[in-house]
């Protein structure tokens, strides 16, 4: 019997299905890709631990803290690479996150970055959907990660007060009711902050955050130097402008979240934040988008690989990597 | 007959379900809990024959009837087989076969049904023996082991609550949450007969919310004594981040579902009442051991 076709248009950017786009199709292979993944950077710790270099942070902290790290970069790099292929963009444009030096030392040695770049980048990709397709279990998932980012990296608290500030806008926008999301938004990652620091201050007799406030214009400068680093981000931020503005606003607030840790001084990576801005590109890019959009983020991606490789982002752990394990 | 089981695995109200099985019956409903007994008047029956039959007689009503309580449809045939068994002209309301077995064995004192309220007195004087003599013999340990397994069923249970308040919209667990969790732990082999061994965890899981009512105010008072005092002196420093973690995780989750149930209906959220939900919470656990001890004693 013949069926009438539906007369609801469903946005290609809502069509997503987490279940059915799993690649490869069964665990075991799934986490084959994660170790196969993980192993060069695993090869990379060896190689400094060889050299006399020591970890910090927690990476030191933890009991096999390093392989912890090369396996979570490995499980970062699969889900990205999933997401990537289940959503038919070019791989191509992966090439400034993983074809550079800042992510060799991240992946391998600091395993904070690499959760606040997962945890932050799985909140905004949930914010964009909620924001996208009105989905409430994308506001859900970006209040959880926010949640588990703010545990990395205090940092998170500004993301998550501007996804909050953000929501209601987004919200006033869409044409159907959408429920009033920054209380979920907002909610986990105030639990989690205060929580953590009762916690802290119950086995240490102290909260301690060390603050160093850059001033007004530093910050934005700070800001401004990150995206800078990042044409993609910048790029995939017109698309945005374009097609998607009530999406542009959840977009922009890792910029904001540069711009509010070095405003009130919290501890700042221009490393962590190239990889954040990069990864949340990535995760970003439209789903399948057309020939002449993929080349144009191609060629993007390409400038930003050479100019990381010319001009790249630096942090002192970062600098004293380079130079204990590779002599630069 | 219908089954308190089948009522407990949706967790759907059980008591609405059998006003609306008396209403088809066109039939009151009786909450035998509010019922008084007449023990004279339920002299001479045979309490297993009565629980087998689904009947019990309670009291005389005030126009001389004498008040039965049923878990069987009452046909005619039934009502003159129990009048017959009375000798009295009889007034027949419904109740759960469940409800009705627990008040066989209240009024008999042999509980035919549920093992006896004996055993659950003897049971848990030996779990105080016991637990008296590991405090005695190895206190540590035992502290330790009573620490993390509160803290672990506290969130496991308060993980239940929230995930029946998510998807099927089930309130505070209550009274009959909490018989219905001891029904299911008296009788395991039932449970595993009626709903398989593969889903009987997830039923018994499913109640953790009792449970964690329960196990609220043990973690509330390891948790002021863990801030109050030099705890590290006596146990580890992560005993003591366990139970504060515990008891926060859980209290925020109490919140956090509250605010996503309201975001989930498209409602304005209430944050002051999301926030006092613990508060409600302890408050509840206080009635939940009420109940324990009424079905203890």
């Amino acid at each position: 019997m013949a069926t009438a076709p539906s007369t609801v248009a469903i946005p290609r950017w809502q069509r997503w299905d987490a279940a059915e786009e799993r690649r490869p199709r069964t665990a075991g292979r799934r986490w084959l890709l994660r170790l196969a993944l993980a192993l060069p950077f695993a090869a990379l710790a060896l190689q400094a631990g060889q050299q006399g270099y020591a970890a910090t942070g927690l990476t030191a902290l933890l009991p096999g803290g390093v392989l912890l790290t090369c396996l979570t970069t490995g499980v970062v790099l699969a889900a990205l690479g999933e997401r990537l292929v289940a959503w038919q963009v070019p791989m191509r444009l992966g090439l400034p996150l993983v074809l550079v030096p800042v992510l060799a030392y991240a992946g391998s040695q600091d395993l904070t970055a690499m959760l606040t770049v997962a945890f932050l980048a799985l909140a905004v990709e949930g914010f964009v959907h909620f924001a996208v397709a009105g989905r409430s279990d994308g506001a859900v998932r970006a209040g959880l990660a926010l949640a588990a980012a703010v545990l990395c990296d205090p940092t998170a608290i500004v993301y998550a007060a501007a996804f909050a500030a953000v929501a209601p806008f987004v919200a006033a926008e869409r044409r159907r009711p959408v429920p009033p999301g920054w209380a979920v938004l907002l909610f986990p990652t105030l639990a989690a902050t205060a929580g953590w620091a009762l916690l802290d201050w119950r086995l240490t007799g102290a909260v301690e955050i060390a603050l160093d406030p850059r001033g007004l214009s530093a910050a934005a400068g700070g800001a401004v130097l990150a995206v800078a680093h990042t044409p993609l981000y910048a790029a995939i931020a017109v698309v945005y402008a374009v097609r998607r503005p009530r999406a542009l606003a959840g977009f922009l607030v890792p910029v904001v979240g540069v711009f509010g840790a070095l405003l009130a001084g919290l501890a700042y990576s221009a490393v962590t934040a190239y990889l954040l801005l990069t990864v949340v590109a990535l995760v970003a890019v439209p789903r399948s988008p057309s020939r002449r959009l993929g080349a144009f983020l191609g060629t993007v991606a390409l400038a930003q690989w050479a100019l990381t490789i010319t001009w790249p982002p630096t942090s002192p752990a970062y600098q004293d990597w380079l130079h204990v394990v590779w002599g630069f | 007959m219908v089954h308190a089981q089948s009522l407990a695995d949706d967790l759907a109200d059980r008591r609405d379900l059998f006003r609306s099985q008396a209403a088809d019956w066109n039939c009151g409903y009786l909450d035998l809990d509010t019922e008084w007994f007449d023990p004279h008047l339920q002299m001479g029956y045979d309490p297993e024959a009565l629980a087998h039959e689904g009947w019990l007689p309670l009291h005389h009503d005030d126009e001389g009837y004498v008040l039965v309580a049923t878990a069987v449809e009452p046909t005619p045939e039934r009502v003159a087989m129990i009048e017959e068994a009375v000798g009295a002209p009889v007034c027949l309301a419904v109740t759960s076969d469940w409800d009705l077995e627990a008040a066989i064995a209240r009024a008999y004192q042999e509980d035919p049904v549920e093992g006896g309220r004996r055993h659950g007195w003897i049971g848990a004087g030996l779990a105080l023996l016991v637990l008296v003599a590991a405090v005695v013999t190895a206190p540590m340990p035992t502290l330790v082991t009573i620490a993390v397994l509160t803290s672990a069923g506290f969130l496991l249970g308060v993980g239940a609550a929230a995930g029946l308040r998510l998807r099927a919209g089930v309130g505070e667990p209550g009274a009959e949450d909490l018989r219905t969790l001891l029904h299911h732990l008296r009788h395991p082999g039932a449970l595993v007969r009626e709903v398989g061994l593969r889903r009987a965890p997830a039923v018994l899981v499913r109640g953790g919310g009792p449970a964690a009512q329960l196990l609220t105010p043990p973690l509330y008072a390891m948790s002021v004594a863990a801030l109050m005092l030099p705890a590290e002196r006596l146990v580890p420093a992560w005993l003591v981040a366990i139970v504060l973690a515990s008891l926060l995780v859980g209290n925020a989750l109490l919140s956090y579902v509250e605010l996503l149930a309201a975001f989930r209906q498209h409602r304005a959220p209430s944050v002051g009442g999301a926030l006092l939900r613990p508060l409600r919470w302890l408050l509840r656990s206080a009635g939940a051991y009420r109940t324990l001890w009424r079905l203890l004693t």
